[in-house]
């Protein structure tokens, strides 16, 4: 029973039909987000659970996608750790005897699968573990953190394209002065648009809000997000492992 | 067109509204308004470019690529590359111009997806002229070629213009490598219809949707980056993330159709057909019925 399971998991077969079903569920996805806005954005600031708890349980007609969309993630990852296991355990003995290049193009798409594998364990950190907040960028807003973290805007601004000129008063670019106060330390660091900071394990972008005032309005978004080295490391690795396998492949 | 100021208002009564008789000396006209205010100039320079490199240049590689097709058919080989080659060098000059159109570099406007992928086709039909027996199948690519040249005129000539978050090498890198990505696609899933035709040679779809899966990750990595600086997530939940995300999941699984028993090549043609549809839905049709788009500078 056991090995059928297993041979059911790791089937090339299940992981292409997985693959394709969430190609479509992602792409209806998209339409549900396009056509309720208020309803998914609030994702981007807080954590699964959270917006499942607040908004998501109340609007389950609108984010049954969302749960299938999980499942079949699930599914993907177990299937693509079985499929990469299976073909590792059948290549090890061959390593001696194949060469080390040729093993190591070999077991190329294993590692990808793994690497794979990451990117979605990253991403799945990233949606139920961490912190997530935001502060309006005005001089003098202050706000604790959990792990007795506080955090203070010292002054902020904007620097806009030169008159005349054909960008002649647009952004080109807005830094906040912020004090950062953790762990007994006190520092004093310059946030700007594109160039967070990163602190204790947090990190602090700036950002253009969206106000009801004419002029720009500025927020701070707080992250503590343990995913992203996994996505971002899987999907370095991943690049460079199908570099090395794809132009082979024929020779193998 | 360029947003209006006094200055700029001015300079348009004078340069374009008085007759040229009146202007006798056109160096003394010169000097006094490059002495006077230089700014002006540029902004002359700017609204001639616009008008002849943007709004004229276009039409024109538009109309040698469709000349190329026409060889194409008629099966004049020489006059067909000659023409594609015209038209892709104009296509470059185009671009070049194009992102520098408001008076700033702006990789972005260079790679902005609805001038930038005739070019990637241009070039990959252009490139198949030197791989041995495969200049037949640059014909293909011209039909494609020639829709998205004319398709490029449903969008507007303008260009965003930068902000905070556009001015990274990431934002741009990203825009590039995406539309290369989707022009790779675009010539598998073509070519992947003239193999099912029975063109033995037309094999090679099968390299241009590996390269185009490759070029695709790569645009992820760049992409989940530049969200992560800029937005704070490498992932944003929005519209488009997920329509890259399940374009890159049909993809996967179309590569990994040839591990199935049953699986052949004409299987895989028929699905980059698929492919096919889902840039034109995504990439396409998406933009286009889009109804909250950014202002533009430059129409």
């Amino acid at each position: 029973m056991l090995q059928k399971i297993w041979d059911f998991c790791g089937e090339v077969r299940v992981n292409f039909w997985l693959l394709l079903l969430i190609s479509m569920n992602l792409g209806i996805g998209s339409y549900y987000l396009k056509f309720n806005y208020t309803l998914f954005n609030p994702l981007n600031h807080l954590l699964v659970q959270e917006w499942v708890q607040k908004i998501g349980w109340e609007n389950s007609g609108q984010a049954w996608w969302l749960a299938t969309l999980l499942l079949l993630l699930v599914f993907l990852g177990v299937n693509t750790l079985v499929c990469a296991l299976k073909r590792l355990i059948q290549l090890w003995p061959f390593r001696r005897q194949i060469g080390l290049k040729a093993f190591s193009l070999r077991v190329s798409p294993s590692i990808v699968h793994l690497c794979f594998l990451a990117i979605l364990g990253g991403h799945l950190i990233s949606l139920i573990v961490g912190f997530n907040g935001i502060m309006p960028a005005k001089p003098g807003n202050a706000a604790g953190l959990p792990g007795s973290w506080k955090v203070q805007v010292l002054s902020q601004g904007c620097q806009r394209y030169p008159d005349p000129g054909p960008l002649s008063g647009k952004i080109k670019q807005c830094s906040a002065l912020m004090r950062f106060e953790f762990d007994g330390r006190s520092e004093v660091r310059e946030l700007r648009i594109m160039q967070p900071v990163s602190l204790g394990g947090k990190t602090f972008h700036l950002d253009l809000a969206r106000g009801a005032n004419p002029g720009p309005e500025l927020k701070i978004i707080i992250k503590e997000d343990p995913g992203r080295r996994f996505i971002f490391w899987g999907f370095a690795v991943l690049i460079v492992f199908m570099l090395w396998y794809f132009p082979q492949r024929k020779s193998t | 067109m360029l947003e209006t100021n006094s200055q700029n208002d001015g300079c348009k009564n004078l340069f374009f509204n008085d007759p040229p008789e009146k202007i006798l000396d056109i160096y003394a006209f010169l000097d006094i308004y490059v002495t006077k205010n230089i700014v002006i100039l540029q902004i002359i320079a700017y609204k001639l470019m616009t008008s002849i490199v943007i709004n004229q240049g276009f039409p024109v590689v538009t109309g040698f690529y469709a000349a190329s097709m026409i060889a194409w058919l008629f099966r004049r080989r020489s006059v067909q590359f000659a023409f594609l080659g015209l038209g892709c060098l104009g296509h470059t000059i185009f671009l070049v111009n194009r992102g520098g159109l408001i008076g700033i570099w702006s990789p972005y406007a260079l790679f902005e997806e609805s001038f930038f992928l005739p070019w990637c086709l241009a070039a990959l039909a252009l490139g198949l002229r030197f791989f041995p027996g495969k200049a037949s199948l640059a014909g293909g690519l011209l039909i494609p070629l020639v829709a998205f040249s004319v398709l490029a005129f449903l969008f507007p000539l303008g260009v965003v213009p930068p902000n905070p978050k556009t001015q990274t090498f990431f934002s741009w890198l990203f825009f590039m490598l995406e539309v290369v990505s989707h022009a790779c696609f675009i010539a598998g899933g073509v070519l992947g219809l003239v193999y099912l035709r029975q063109e033995e040679t037309a094999r090679l779809f099968h390299s241009f949707l590996v390269w185009g899966f490759i070029f695709y990750s790569l645009a992820q990595v760049v992409g989940a980056y530049w969200a992560y600086l800029g937005w704070a997530t490498p992932l944003h939940w929005s519209t488009r993330h997920l329509q890259s995300a399940a374009l890159w999941c049909f993809y996967a699984a179309l590569l990994h159709l040839r591990y199935l028993p049953v699986w052949n090549l004409r299987t895989e043609a028929r699905f980059s057909l698929v492919g096919l549809a889902l840039i034109l839905l995504y990439a396409y049709l998406g933009p286009l019925t889009e109804t909250n788009r950014p202002p533009r500078i430059g129409g």
